[in-house]
C-alpha cells in the first residue's frame, strides 16, 4: 500500500524525535540506525535512506511515487538507560497496524516521565561510587571518606549548573575544581594526611564512560565521522576534570603533589 | 583488603549504574557483571598477565555477557556493559599522569625524567582505557 505524503510526514516526524533521544541517551549509531530502519518499514515505508551524525539525523522515506526528507538537530548528550531501553522497546513493538501518531504521543509521553533516581540519589550514588574507587586503590577508610566528600560536593555542583543550562565543559572542570579544592580543604583541617587516592577517586564520576565505549564501537562499525567526533567529545571531558584538577592544585598550594 | 575487591567494584558499578538512570530491575545484571568482570581481571593480573591484557580480556567477557542480555532481553546491551566496565577505569594511572604533566609543565627546565615518566602513564591509561572500549566492543565484531 502506497502511503501518503502526510503519513511520510508523520512516520519521519515521529522516527527522527526517537532517533534523536536514543542518540542523546547514549545510544550508539548502529542501534539508532537499526531501530529506525526497522521501524519505519513496519509502518509500510519501502525504502528509508538514513544517516546519523553526532549533531544531525536525516532520512529520506520513500513509497511508491511519493518521498520526503526531513532532519533533526541533535541537542544535549545524557545518559540515560531508562530511555534508551523504552524507546528500544519502542521501535521493535511498531507494526504496520501501529499508527505513527499514537507512537509519536507514546514517545512524547515517555520524554515527559521522571526519571526512577532522583537528583539526591544520583549524588549519594556518585559519592559511594568515588569511595569504591578510593577502596578499591587501597585507601585507608579515612581517605574513602574525603573521597565520599568531595565526590559528593563536586556532583551536586554538577547537577545545579547542568540545570541551568551551563557548557558541558564547564560543568566537567567546574565538579573536577571543586574536588581538588575539598579534598585541599581535608587535608588543611587535618583529617586527611596521604591525598592522592581520595583525589585521584573523587573526580572519577566525571569519566566519560558512554562516549568512550561508543567511540570505539561505532569506528569497529564503520561509522569513523560519529566515532572520532565523540571521542573527541571524550577527550575534551578528559581535558576538563585535567584542568580543573591543575587549577584546583594551584589554588591549594604544594600540598597535594 | 583484597578479598573485598569485587564487592567495592560492584559497588562502583552500582553508582554509575544510577547516576546512568540503568532500569532498576537491570541492576542486578550490572553488579553480577562487575563482579566477574573485575574478578576475572584480578585473578589474570595475579597470574602474571599484564594489566593492559587482563583488562581487555575481563572487558571482553563483560562485553559477551552484554550481548548475551542483549539477545536475550531484546534490549541494548550498553544498558548493563557501561556501568560494569567502570570499575575497571584506572584512575590511579590517569591521576599519575596528571601529576606527573603538570610537574613536567612547570618544571623550569625540560627533564627528560619527567617527560618519561608522563609518557609512560599516559601510555599505561591510553591502553587501558583502549582494552576497556575495545573489549566491551569485541563481541560487536561477530557480526557485520
Amino acid at each position: 500500500m502506497e502511503l501518503s505524503r502526510d503519513e511520510l510526514k508523520k512516520i519521519a516526524d515521529t522516527s527522527l524525535l526517537i532517533g534523536k533521544t536514543m542518540l542523546e541517551s547514549g545510544a550508539e549509531i548502529s542501534i539508532v540506525e537499526s531501530s529506525l530502519c526497522n521501524m519505519v518499514q513496519s509502518f509500510g515505508c519501502e525504502k528509508v535512506n538514513l544517516s546519523v551524525l553526532p549533531k544531525t539525523i536525516s532520512m529520506t522515506l520513500v513509497s511508491g511515487n511519493e518521498f520526503r526528507t526531513k532532519m533533526i538537530h541533535i541537542e544535549t548528550f545524557s545518559p540515560d538507560m531508562q530511555k534508551l531501553s523504552e524507546l528500544y522497546r519502542i521501535t521493535k513493538n511498531v507494526t504496520p497496524e501501529c499508527d505513527p501518531i499514537a507512537v509519536l504521543q507514546e514517545t512524547k509521553k515517555l520524554l515527559m516521565y521522571d526519571q526512577q533516581f532522583n537528583a539526591l540519589e544520583k549524588i549519594f550514588a556518585a559519592a559511594f561510587a568515588c569511595a569504591a574507587f578510593a577502596a578499591l586503590f587501597q585507601g585507608s577508610a579515612v581517605e574513602l571518606m574525603g573521597a565520599f566528600v568531595a565526590a559528593f560536593l563536586a556532583m551536586s555542583l554538577k547537577k545545579i549548573l547542568d540545570v541551568r543550562g551551563f557548557n558541558p565543559l564547564l560543568t566537567t572542570t567546574a565538579a573536577s575544581l571543586l574536588a581538588t579544592i575539598s579534598v585541599g580543604a581535608l587535608i588543611s583541617l587535618g583529617i586527611l594526611e596521604e591525598n592522592k587516592i581520595a583525589l585521584a577517586s573523587s573526580v572519577l564520576f566525571l569519566v566519560p564512560g558512554v562516549q568512550l565505549i561508543n567511540t570505539f564501537e561505532d569506528i569497529i562499525k564503520g561509522h569513523y565521522l560519529s566515532g572520532l567526533a565523540r571521542g573527541l567529545h571524550g577527550l575534551m571531558i578528559s581535558f576538563s576534570i585535567v584542568f580543573g584538577i591543575a587549577v584546583g592544585l594551584k589554588l591549594i598550594g604544594g600540598s597535594i603533589v | 583488603m583484597m578479598t573485598y575487591d569485587p564487592f567495592y567494584a560492584a559497588l562502583a558499578a552500582l553508582g554509575f549504574a544510577v547516576i546512568f538512570n540503568v532500569p532498576k530491575k537491570f541492576l542486578i545484571f550490572v553488579v553480577i557483571a562487575a563482579i566477574i568482570g573485575f574478578t576475572l581481571k584480578s585473578i589474570l593480573v595475579k597470574s602474571g598477565i599484564g594489566i593492559e591484557l587482563s583488562t581487555l580480556l575481563a572487558a571482553t567477557l563483560i562485553g559477551t555477557l552484554g550481548k548475551l542480555f542483549s539477545l536475550f532481553y531484546k534490549e541494548p546491551h550498553q544498558i548493563i556493559t557501561i556501568a560494569s566496565v567502570i570499575p575497571m577505569v584506572p584512575g590511579t594511572f590517569a591521576f599519575k599522569t596528571i601529576i606527573s604533566l603538570l610537574n613536567f609543565v612547570s618544571s623550569p627546565l625540560p627533564s627528560y625524567e619527567l617527560l618519561a615518566q608522563t609518557t609512560f602513564y599516559a601510555a599505561k591509561t591510553a591502553f587501558i582505557l583502549g582494552a576497556i572500549a575495545l573489549g566491551v566492543a569485541a563481541p560487536s565484531l561477530l557480526k557485520k
